[in-house]
């Protein structure tokens, strides 16, 4: 019997995926005969181990994992052949082993935890075999809003890793939609609590109450219905989003211009929120799914992602901050974790606009959408614009509104107040916000200056000028508003800034002194 | 009588001479169908889009 856990080096991404295919031939008791082109997640998590700087990895065997037990259980232990419910887990480091060195003396080293970049899971199933995974996120894909911290152990040591975890989908238990749902509950799971159910039992919800065919094996993947069904089995308030309605939007289909920008604003809300968003892609193949978990982000504006306000003095845009994302990233069970998400169709690659619908994992106390809350939020900023542009003309209020880059997020009351605690922002806004009764989330209209939006590219940059509050399980437009600031003297002639605080019992309008803009409620 | 909106709220106290204010519960209910009258629609709307495209979605296989 091998050790349970061994030392190996490699230099290259190649020379790793060997080590792991033999030790899949062993585990599975099967060899290259069986592989398959759905090999393809392994060599990108290979080849992502080594651009994260992976030199070594301890093969750690005999792993008893959870969701390959319940996948196990479920299907492998029925077959007439002998299928092992052991796994194995690679757990990857980035310092260099000495000579000869032994793996409890390499673990034990003093930079080898620090050099932790995270592990891929090899179930026994040959031609799928990457289970459950997390990699560290690399330090050149943007911003994953969905990342969280999951402490490893090995060997008496905790090992600090921040990442989302990634699933390749083995097309017996599950589907991709099967192992999107997995990535998007796992991801949630320390967050929102313990509902990250696993592939059998996501496979089991699913299929509960519609089937289209046989459950076990599951060849014939799962429909959006289903698909909805497993997601509120979880705990989860699923929100299908359709960016082209009233279309004959089918496989091979594109998204126009507009449906495409709106799909961005839309995803841009959720994903900022930290909310994983199940994409429904219609590629000229198949209907699959993914599940997008972050945003690559440019200094300055790739895209002409506007919000029209119709004021007195004319029409004027205000942009919307999803013009500085380039792509959004992508967890994609059947090509790898980490990858940005083309926005136009080239070729057979997956693409944003063959988006047919979009399913945010809302939580289940949020009952007013991003789409509402955005439309609730800029119709107040529009009143607000009308009258700061009352006695301009044209061009000096297209100017005033170009001044401004918008962001709308879902944040949880206790950032607010971490924010308010730690904020240069007026100290009657800080102290406002820090004592005020808030529902447990709220919805963030954030005001930023364009000119300084780009700049959080590269640094924390103070670039938010006002804000305005939404009670995100409000049933009613009037009673929706929390807090409205905004710091006028930062962006108009007008010497001061207002703080509105609207609750139940009274509203309350404050004079605010004029501040230098301020770094964000979440940093970009 | 001047009709009371959010925007003369907002840009009326930066630009006035008071401090600080509790705004009376009359001008509040205002402000409040104000709000209601610009809002409801657009949310309908929104509701009423969604509503429809899930009635005419496809339900396609994810594989």
């Amino acid at each position: 019997m091998d050790d349970r856990l061994t030392l190996i080096r490699f230099s290259d991404a190649p020379g790793l995926e060997q080590h792991l295919l033999g030790e899949l031939e062993k585990l599975s008791g099967r060899g290259p005969e069986f592989w398959s082109r759905k090999h393809a997640p392994l060599r990108a998590c290979c080849a992502l181990a080594v651009r994260l700087g992976a030199v070594a990895a301890v093969i750690q065997r005999r792993v008893h994992d959870p969701d390959f037990l319940a996948e196990y259980n479920t299907y492998y232990s029925r077959q007439f052949t002998d299928v092992t419910r052991h796994c194995v887990r690679v757990q990857l480091f980035a310092a260099s082993p000495a000579d000869d060195q032994s793996v409890l003396g390499y673990l034990d080293a003093p930079g080898t935890p620090a050099s932790y970049l995270g592990f891929l899971t090899l179930r026994p199933v040959a031609a799928t075999p990457v289970g459950a995974s997390i990699l560290r996120i690399p330090p050149d894909v943007g911003f994953i809003r969905c990342a969280d911290q999951f402490p490893v152990h090995l060997a008496g040591h905790e090992l600090d890793l921040l990442g989302v975890p990634f699933m390749q989908q083995d097309n017996a238990v599950g589907a991709c939609a099967q192992a999107s749902i997995w990535m998007a509950l796992r991801t949630l799971r320390r967050r929102e609590g313990d509902r990250a159910h696993d592939p059998a039992q996501i496979t089991g919800a699913a299929t509960r109450y519609s089937i289209s065919g046989r459950i076990l094996p599951n060849r014939k993947g799962l429909t959006q219905p289903q698909v909805v069904e497993a997601i509120r089995a979880a705990g989860y308030s699923p929100h299908p989003i359709h960016f082209a309605p009233g279309s004959n939007f089918t496989l091979g289909s594109q998204l126009d211009a507009d449906q495409l920008s709106n799909a961005r604003r839309v995803l841009h809300a959720y994903v900022e929120s930290s909310i994983p968003v199940l994409l429904i892609l219609y590629p000229s193949t198949s209907g699959h799914a993914v599940v997008v978990i972050g945003h690559t982000f440019s200094a300055t504006p790739v895209h002409k992602d506007e919000l029209a306000f119709s004021l007195k003095a004319g029409a004027v845009q205000i942009t919307h901050a999803v013009s500085w994302v380039p792509e959004f990233v992508i967890h994609n069970d059947n090509s790898g974790p980490y990858l940005p998400l083309p926005q136009a169709t080239k070729g057979s690659a997956y693409a944003l606009d063959q988006t047919y619908a979009a399913i945010p994992l809302l939580p289940a106390d949020v009952f007013v959408s991003g789409e509402e809350a955005l439309q609730f939020a800029t119709t107040l900023w529009q009143d607000i614009l009308e009258e700061l542009t009352e006695s301009l003309n044209y061009q000096d209020a297209a100017d005033l509104c170009g001044q401004f880059a918008v962001r709308l997020l879902l944040l949880k009351k206790r950032k607010i107040r971490a924010w308010a605690a730690s904020s240069t922002v007026a100290p009657e806004v800080r102290e406002h916000l820090r004592l005020a009764d808030l529902p447990r989330r709220v919805w963030v209209l954030e005001l930023h200056l364009k000119e300084e939006y780009g700049a959080h590219a590269s640094e924390r940059a103070s670039s938010l000028v006002g804000f305005i509050l939404l009670d995100s399980t409000s049933d009613a437009a009037s009673t929706a508003m929390l807090f409205i600031y905004l710091n006028f003297p930062a962006f108009s002639d007008t010497d001061k800034g207002t703080l509105i605080v609207a609750t139940a019992a009274e509203w309350k309008a404050i004079q605010i002194e004029a501040t230098p803009p301020v770094i964000p409620f979440r940093d970009l | 009588m001047t009709r009371v909106t959010l925007g003369k709220l907002v840009v009326g106290t930066a630009r006035g001479n008071t401090r600080e204010r509790v705004i009376p519960a009359k001008e509040i209910k205002e402000l409040r169908r104000d709000i209601s009258e610009r809002i409801t629609p657009k949310i309908e709307e929104i509701r009423e889009e969604q509503r429809r495209a899930l009635e005419e979605s496809k339900p396609l296989v994810l594989l």
